[in-house]
């Protein structure tokens, strides 16, 4: 199982953006098996630029697809 | 001519074969058959005929590039396995923003998107004045951009257009309607006395477009929230991204808002 990252989502709020990632799995022919999308909010400090935030959810939503990734990988379900 | 019932010597072709005339060709083939043809074109012309084709194709990546014109197309696809079949198909993904708000003058990324082709199939919302009442009705514009182009540009009056104007005339003879103390119009509720607001619920038909409600500030005559939707149905390559403008010179904007896209299975890139 091969679990390939498609594309970003970004919801801007005053306080706070949620960031989306969307992504499909792959069994090891290549056929197309699921598809999901995961989200992470992150507050917006005051003062703060919006892109900050996004860039801490980011990090969240990486480590998050990586143990989805690992789940697939040990050829279990998804999380 | 000749023929003969008896099996043809092998024989190994040494220069190029060319079958002319009216000829019938049936080639039964009991044995193996191995073609290798490397970096060679293959062309065949099918015209004015019936072609059969049954094919088994196991074990095997197959790339086809088919151009079919002008002919009925009957296609099945079985797959007891429980693969997908994958057309050009859109996977439905979404995006809600939280409350954000556009300062007068400013135009601010309310949803964004980036990575392969897809389309922006919806978006539905609710814009509202955060301070003063002031026009959201022709101040406020929704813009789409495509691939980092600005695609579209949609006031909220120009939303209700596509709506056969339902929400102007409805707002108009409500405002009318109070100013001569007659009874407020079908679909017309008051919704707060101080400051004293009018909740209007215009009929709305267009499965495409439509100004669902609005709230109508007595004192000044002017929308102070307004509900919407949009289906828009955009393609992009790589990005799309939503933004609204507050064209208001002194108020600001309060924007929520939710979009419907739709990820195409495999990036064409």
């Amino acid at each position: 199982m091969k679990v390939v990252e498609w594309g970003e989502y970004i919801a801007y709020g005053d306080e706070e953006v949620r960031v989306g990632r969307s992504f499909r799995v792959f069994d090891d022919e290549g056929n197309l098996v699921s598809a999901g999308i995961e989200w992470e909010a992150e507050p917006v400090k005051p003062g703060e630029k919006h892109e900050d935030a996004v860039e801490r959810a980011r990090k969240r939503l990486r480590e998050k697809i990586e143990k989805i990734r690992e789940r697939y990988r040990a050829g279990g379900a998804r999380p | 001519m000749a023929t003969t019932a008896q099996d043809a010597p092998d024989y190994t072709l040494l220069s190029d074969v060319n079958v002319v005339g009216s000829v019938t060709i049936d080639v039964k083939v009991v044995g193996t058959v191995n073609v290798n043809i490397q970096n060679q074109p293959v062309k065949v012309l099918v015209q004015n005929t019936t072609l059969n084709v049954d094919a088994v194709i196991v074990d095997s990546r197959l790339d086809i590039k088919v151009v079919i014109t002008d002919c009925v197309v009957d296609l099945k696809i079985y797959t007891p396995a429980g693969k997908w079949i994958i057309a050009p198909e859109l996977l439905t993904t979404y995006a809600v923003n939280p409350y954000r708000s556009v300062r007068p003058g400013t135009e601010e990324s309310i949803i964004s998107y980036s990575g392969f082709k897809g389309r922006l199939k919806q978006i539905g919302g609710e814009l509202v004045t955060a301070g003063n009442p002031f026009s959201i009705y022709g101040n406020v514009e929704i813009r789409i951009y495509v691939d980092g182009l600005m695609a579209m540009s949609l006031k909220i009056d120009e939303i209700d257009f596509l709506n056969g104007r339902a929400t102007y005339w409805l707002w108009t003879a409500l405002v009318s309607c109070l100013n001569n103390n007659l009874t407020p119009p079908f679909n017309c509720v008051k919704y707060t006395t101080s400051p004293e607001r009018w909740l209007i619920m215009p009929f709305f038909s267009n499965p495409a477009a439509a100004v669902t409600m609005a709230v109508v500030d007595r004192s000044t005559g002017l929308l102070v929230r307004v509900g919407f939707y949009l289906k828009v149905d955009a393609e992009f390559q790589n990005s799309v991204e939503v933004r609204v403008y507050n064209g208001d010179s002194s108020n600001t904007l309060g924007v929520m808002m939710t979009g419907l896209l739709g990820e195409y299975v495999w990036p064409t890139g």
